[in-house]
């Protein structure tokens, strides 16, 4: 399963661990990912998969495999309430 | 004066500003496109375009390759928002590039602009480009004013309607006053355009020196009776005690069309030249931007025993272009910071 794609007209940059993101033209909206977050937003091209992405994060952290899917589809349904990715199908 | 806010205190944006001024990540970068420009402003910091309104040197200005490779430069350095000015920014025919390249980096880009050139296609087109603001100066709300201030015709009625049209569109648009002795009578009239139209403003009264010495821009500055005038509004905002330092060599950067580095674009210190060389090189390894950045509230001396400091405005680089001290005062700034000083004793 692939993880889906950063809407095309936010802008964002890395500033340290963390990861600011903003959505200037719709909804005027500013948002702020941790380290762990700005990993998932940065593998969020529509090409990644899902289980590409927890084999990254757990080469670098000590997660229980089964919190960290969890985690992340929890992430990625917020991302997606507050519309900064779009699945493309 | 700002009458507006544009980054809440306390928001995500100010933390991020913050994080960005202390480990001196130049986050908001301007680039001087072209200097030139379809008006002739009395005004203008650049040079006397009322004598002459041709860019001097046009040999030296950068390639629009080299503004290109800056752009990618400034990403990898940590601009997110990038403001593409002028001279009039979209006097180029390079402007769509520019902001394509920097859209394609995920920049906030934004337009500073006189809004004169636009038009409904030129709009859509930066949209498509990837344009995510506008920055307009407004100079008055009627055509005289404009004729007065700008040496063109018709720009006023131009200028309300790409306003106009630019509401229609989900582009953040930011509104600057620029406030001066002749058009300080359409003060209001200004504001009214800005909240008809429910854009954010901000009232500009800085007139400063030119930075080719040519005499005359300051001619204009706002006198002292206006001036009572505009401290006593609702949102008259001053600097605050022991705030000297800005975000000058921080977290802000300004490269003028020539490619040399400055602190900020409103503070024309020689730092280097970006034509020939990286970008991060230079902002990482200039003595000058390094010599700002170590600077203590203790180096403004004449700012840390004023007496008026809770009623300044002062900004380091205006008082570098009126004279010549980063670190120093400026007599306008200082007679301003008294009559603030003098309102607000009444008013207690």
């Amino acid at each position: 399963m692939t993880l889906p794609k950063k809407i095309s007209h936010l802008s964002w940059k890395k500033l340290g661990e963390s990861t600011l993101i903003l959505d200037s033209l719709e909804t005027n909206s500013a948002h702020q990912l941790d380290e762990i977050g700005s990993i998932i937003w940065n593998s969020c091209d529509g090409i990644t998969t899902k289980e590409t992405l927890v084999q990254l994060i757990l080469y670098e952290y000590e997660i229980d495999r089964e919190t960290l899917i969890n985690d992340i589809d929890l992430f990625l349904l917020n991302l997606h309430e507050k519309k900064l990715v779009i699945h493309e199908d | 004066m700002k009458t507006e806010k544009y980054i809440p205190k306390g928001s995500i944006i100010e933390s991020s500003l913050r994080y960005a001024y202390k480990n001196s990540i130049p986050i908001i970068s301007t680039i001087e496109v072209t200097q030139d420009c379809n008006f002739s402003c009395t005004h203008c910091y650049n040079f006397d375009r009322t004598k002459i309104n041709k860019v001097p040197n046009r040999s030296d200005a950068m390639s629009p390759a080299r503004i290109l490779s800056l752009i990618d430069e400034l990403n990898q350095a940590g601009t997110l928002f990038l403001n593409l000015s002028g001279g009039e920014a979209l006097a180029t025919p390079h402007i769509f590039e520019y902001i394509k390249k920097a859209s394609s980096l995920n920049m906030e880009v934004r337009l500073k602009t006189n809004a004169s050139l636009l038009d409904q296609s030129i709009i859509e087109k930066l949209i498509q480009a990837g344009l995510k603001g506008m920055d307009i100066s407004l100079y008055g709300a009627s055509e005289e004013a404009y004729q007065k201030l700008t040496g063109t015709q018709g720009s006023f009625a131009k200028v309300l309607g790409n306003i106009s049209s630019l509401k229609k569109t989900k582009l953040d648009t930011h509104i600057s006053i620029i406030l001066n002795r002749d058009n300080f009578i359409e003060l209001e009239s200004m504001i009214e355009i800005c909240n008809e139209h429910q854009f954010l403003y901000q009232v500009s009264t800085e007139i400063t020196e030119r930075y080719d010495n040519s005499t005359g821009s300051r001619d204009l500055e706002i006198t002292d009776e206006q001036f009572k005038v505009l401290a006593q509004k609702e949102n008259f905002e001053t600097n605050g005690v022991g705030n000297f330092q800005c975000s000058c060599a921080r977290s802000v950067c300004g490269i003028n069309f020539a490619g040399d580095l400055y602190p900020c674009i409103g503070a024309p210190i020689f730092a280097g030249n970006v034509k020939d060389r990286n970008f991060n090189d230079l902002w990482k390894n200039s003595d000058v931007l390094n010599g700002i950045r170590d600077l203590k509230p203790t180096d403004f001396k004449e700012c840390i025993s004023c007496n008026y400091q809770e009623s300044c405005n002062r900004s380091s680089g205006s008082v570098f272009i009126n004279t010549g001290n980063y670190t120093g005062c400026d007599e306008t700034v200082l007679r301003q910071a008294k009559i603030t000083h003098s309102l607000k004793s009444k008013d207690s």
